[in-house]
């Protein structure tokens, strides 16, 4: 792990409006993730988790405050340049898998190297290579539907890592598999995250918690503990 | 990746709205290329003729009572008048139609080809071929018309008359124009592009005509087309044929109150000259161009409308791909070109469906539109169409699928809970389709309604079992025969109730002349419409006579039966009153014998004029022969065929030809039944879009309520009560809609009503009928889906959460 930090968000604030209230969904959070760190956020539902995970990911805009990214302000990045910015260093990998259902495996696997224009005989040996890693190669021609839940979120993790992202951000990524392959997604993220790269895992899971160096517990919006984990190897 | 890969699997995925996408969008382009096929014909007309600018047609105007009433045709001394006198300023050219009972080749006697009334045959003179440009396949223009009786044919009448024969050969054939024979000394090629120059075979103007001093009578068979020098020669041309013009009709006609003057149409617009014959109206393109951009737009809108209900499933795609770097350029890209492929589909679909429209709708299609297919135009125009389509159908989708909100979607397992926003614009589209959808509905039922009204009225004779035929008018058809003695040959067969002589009563056959009564304060001048009939007349067509006799044959040198109204414009006190009194028509006394009831000579669009019928026993004014056959159906063959059989006797020549009197007055509304055939059409298509547009809304809504019905199905609504709750809202949008449409279609309505003498009356059942039968077509097309969503399992939609 580097001691330079890849995130750095400070006095963050995220507003919810409808059209009669405003709800504070973050709360002059302040958080930072260093290079090769595995961190995991943890918080009752509604605590503002997901919604750190998705500014972290540039899904979604903050309303106040700075974030660095490998000491790039990037709070104000336009769509474009965050679309860049996501392709290029970022991996997601999400509770409900969130594969296309039109697609193949392999085809699944391929789209974040078509969006970084990698040419079609280095995309093939990437994406068998990582569905080799993953052990879902003798599947790379079915559809999403067709793989058990286990069998989808690993794809998905295979997604996530197939362009070599410097981020992997999870969000519950074992929430909707049963223990065994529960087990199995936490052992490769632990396994992508000794090759060097740097994991970001929301979590309800005290179980998974415990694969990552630093816990953040949220509450309100707000940052209430953070603790170093005792890291625990499957 | 292969986007195109990508696409089909995703339209395949929804085969239901691609399918529905399809159909949408290829009703609108084949409208569309069926009318702009139409609208592209009318509109070349005469624009490749070279120098078109220069030339004109010469027609004339008659002013009365500071009126002016504009007739295509000239009197006959005019063409010789301008070449002899103007030929400094412009070019003659005198078309001047002829007309032959036949035309066939002497000397075949063992295979004589006749052919019978062919249109198009014009006397001229060899400046016609300095003016029209033809291609010369056989013969000069500069060597025509030299000798007389010589003949010029386009190569498709030469190729109909001398089969088989190469154009060579037929130079120098002869044709025999009824008894006289023509030589062929040209061949022209036809033309190949929309002309008003029409001729296909092209004679020496007759000398009767070119030399005629006849300046007082103009005919529409007579016309003159003139190319001028130069522009400045029109002013000085036209003048010093209005002196010549005044000078040889002036006091002729100032007897009668007017005057006639010459003018010109430029040959650019020739077409679109609504007094001018074979020319189209303009304002008609206009509306059927109108139609065309409706039908498109419709389509588009349907289009819009399923794509939309579409968005929330495929927003989590579009969410997944945009977090793995997809730009928005590219999302906006391959939903361009999603709807290109389904425009192109459409338009695949479009070739049959446009063979369709141009088959149910043949009647509207000009035939010769078909000879001078301008297929890359239309090429053009269908690609522009697929191109625009795409453009205005895909914008807002694309706009839409663009603001998915990532963050939003990607959570989200089904599409179920996406926040899709324009719902209100999607239902202003519904409303807007069903608005025109509505104006139709109501249109077809009124128009339906005023059919049957027209149809059923009582007409004031009897029309049932009767049959009509034209008795002959050429001479080798025995023209000549009396056709009384046709009539007696028929009344002496004891299968035949009766046998009559002249003019149906319900027919355009009439003449027309005005009748003078004497009154206290002077004269009175009615003008009216006179019938020939013979004594049988009455009792065949069971005519009512309300005062005097049966008129007989005796009758014709001074006895007249006169109808109701024409009575009482004459200013008789009753029918009584006016019988025995004496009338004057063209200056003749004449003795009302007979006053007969009102009945309809024309149809329901025109109102009973004062009519008159008069006895003959003239063979030129007895042109029809009327048949009541028994009242027993089964025995009209038999009735026929001896009918038939007296025919032979007398016009062995002729074929034998009859028609029922009903039918016949029912084709007198053929241009209604036509108008109503269009109209029925245009409602089946907007129906049917707002049905598709309607299937797609409500299936975005029922998407979107899926969990809320599930909730209320656990606390326990019934299948009915979910039903409703869906269809409520969108019966409450077509409500809407007929409440805009209702008016709208009363005042268009009211409009073409006000084109009938009898008509029906408006009332409020004409608009509450049509508006049910939406509103069910409306709640059937919904309740599929309704019904689906209510009957399922709850446990399925609450699942997710």
């Amino acid at each position: 792990m580097s001691t330079k930090n890849m995130i750095k968000i400070s006095n963050l604030q995220k507003y919810y409006r409808t059209e009669e209230v405003e709800t504070v969904a973050l709360n002059n959070l302040n958080i930072h993730v260093k290079e090769g760190e595995f961190v995991a956020v943890m918080g009752p539902s509604g605590c503002g988790k997901s919604t750190l995970l998705n500014i972290i990911g540039l899904l979604d805009d903050l309303d106040e405050g700075s974030y660095l990214f490998n000491d790039i302000e990037v709070a104000k990045f336009k769509e474009r340049g965050r679309s860049d910015l996501r392709k290029h260093n970022i991996g997601f990998v999400f509770q409900s898998f969130n594969l296309i259902d039109e697609l193949t495996v392999f085809e699944n696997v391929e789209l974040p190297l078509v969006y970084t224009n990698v040419p079609a005989a280095e995309r093939k040996r990437r994406v068998e290579e990582v569905l080799e890693k993953v052990q879902i190669m003798h599947r790379r021609n079915h559809f999403p539907q067709q793989l058990s839940g286990g069998q989808q979120q690993r794809v998905a993790v295979a997604r996530a890592v197939v362009n070599n992202p410097k981020l992997i951000l999870a969000d519950e990524p074992t929430g909707n598999l049963d223990s065994n392959n529960g087990n199995e997604v936490m052992q490769l993220l632990t396994e992508l995250n000794e090759a060097g790269t740097t994991i970001v895992m929301v979590t309800h899971s005290e179980h998974d918690a415990k694969f990552s160096d630093r816990v953040i517990r949220m509450l309100d919006g707000q940052v209430i503990m953070e603790t170093s984990a005792l890291k625990q190897n499957g | 990746m292969n986007n195109f890969k990508l696409i089909f699997r995703q339209l395949w995925r929804n085969r239901l709205f691609t399918l529905l996408n399809i159909v949408g969008l290829s009703i609108g382009i084949s409208a569309c290329w069926v009318i702009f096929r139409i609208v592209n014909y009318e509109f070349s007309f005469d624009q490749k003729q070279p120098d078109k600018e220069l030339i004109y047609k010469v027609h004339t105007s008659y002013l009365e009572n500071n009126k002016t009433d504009n007739f295509d045709g000239i009197p006959a001394p005019l063409p010789a008048f301008v070449k002899e006198n103007l030929s400094d300023m412009a070019l003659s050219v005198p078309i001047f139609n002829q007309y032959f009972e036949r035309v066939s080749r002497p000397n075949q006697a063992n295979n004589p080809l006749i052919f019978e009334d062919q249109k198009n045959i014009f006397g001229t003179t060899s400046d016609y071929f300095k003016l029209a440009d033809y291609r010369w396949l056989q013969g000069n223009k500069d060597h025509v018309f030299k000798q007389p009786n010589e003949v010029v044919l386009t190569e498709s009448r030469a190729k109909l008359y001398f089969p088989k024969q190469e154009l060579a050969d037929i130079m120098g054939k002869t044709l025999s124009y009824d008894s006289t024979l023509f030589t062929v000394t040209g061949i022209v090629e036809d033309l190949t592009y929309p002309s008003s120059f029409i001729g296909k075979e092209f004679i020496q103007i007759p000398s009767k005509d070119w030399n005629s001093t006849t300046w007082t009578n103009s005919n529409s068979d007579w016309q003159l087309f003139i190319k001028i020098k130069s522009h400045q020669v029109i002013t000085p041309l036209l003048k010093s044929i209005n002196a010549k013009a005044h000078e040889m009709t002036h006091e002729e006609f100032k007897k009668y109150g007017f005057s006639m003057s010459a003018n010109v149409i430029p040959l650019s617009e020739l077409h679109f000259t609504s007094f001018a014959q074979k020319s189209t109206d303009k304002k008609t393109m206009y509306g059927i161009i109108g139609i065309g951009i409706f039908l498109l737009i419709l389509a588009c809108i349907n289009y819009i409308n399923l794509t939309t209900a579409q968005v929330p499933h495929r927003a989590k795609e579009i969410g997944i791909r945009k977090t793995l770097g997809e730009s928005q350029k590219r999302i906006t890209f391959i939903f361009f070109l999603e709807t290109f492929i389904i425009a192109i589909l459409a338009l695949l679909l479009s070739w049959p469906l446009v063979q369709i429209i141009q088959t149910s709708l043949s009647s509207y299609i000009p035939k010769e539109m078909y000879s001078f297919a301008d297929n890359l135009t239309v090429l053009l125009f269908i690609a522009g169409t697929t191109i625009l389509i795409t453009l205005i159908s895909s914008w807002y989708p694309a706009l839409l699928i663009n603001k998915v909100r990532i963050s939003e979607v990607i959570k989200i397992t089904g599409g179920s809970k996406v926040n899709m926003g324009g719902l209100s614009l999607r239902k202003a589209l519904i409303v807007f389709q069903f608005v025109i959808a509505q104006v139709f509905v109501v249109s077809t039922f009124i128009i339906g309604m005023q059919l049957k009204h027209s149809l059923n009225s009582k007409l004031g004779f009897n029309k049932d079992a009767i049959i009509t035929m034209q008795l002959p008018y050429k001479s080798y058809q025995n023209a000549g025969t009396d056709p009384f003695t046709y009539k007696h040959a028929l009344t002496g067969l004891s299968a035949i109730k009766r046998v009559s002589l002249g003019h149906l009563p319900m027919s355009s056959d009439h003449w027309g002349n005005s009748i003078v009564a004497k009154s206290d304060t002077g004269e009175i001048r009615v003008d009216h419409q006179f019938k020939f009939i013979d004594e049988d007349y009455f009792k065949l067509y069971d005519i009512r006579i309300l005062a005097g006799r049966e008129i007989k044959l005796a009758d014709s040198t001074s006895g007249i039966a006169l109808n109701l109204v024409a009575i009482e414009r004459l200013g008789f006190k009753s029918a009584s009153d006016a019988i025995g009194s004496f009338v004057k028509i063209d200056d003749k006394d004449k003795q009302i014998v007979t006053v007969i009831d009102n009945f309809h000579s024309k149809n329901m669009h025109s109102k009973i004029g004062p009519l008159e019928l008069r006895p003959s026993n003239k063979k030129g004014q007895l042109k029809t022969i009327s048949v009541q056959l028994p009242e027993h159906q089964e025995k009209w063959s038999s009735a026929l065929q001896q009918i038939e059989k007296e025919w032979k006797k007398y016009y062995p020549n002729a074929p034998f030809k009859y028609e029922f009197y009903d039918q016949q007055i029912k084709n007198q509304y053929e241009n209604d039944t036509k108008f109503s055939k269009i109209i029925n059409l245009s409602t089946s298509i907007t129906i049917l879009l707002s049905c598709l547009g309607l299937i797609g809304l409500v299936t975005i809504t029922t998407a979107q309520r899926t969990k809320e019905i599930g909730i209320r199905k656990v606390l326990g609504s019934k299948i009915s009560g979910i039903v409703q709750l869906l269809s409520k809202e969108y019966l409450k949008l077509i409500f809407i809609s007929i409440l805009i449409a209702s008016p709208i279609a009363w005042w268009a309505m009211h409009h073409w009503l006000n084109d009938f003498a009898y008509k029906i009356n408006l009332s409020w059942w004409m608009f509450a009928i049509p508006a049910v039968i939406t509103l069910l077509i409306a709640f059937i097309t919904m309740s599929y889906h309704s019904i689906k969503a209510a009957r399922a399992n709850p446990v399925e939609s609450l699942r997710d959460e």
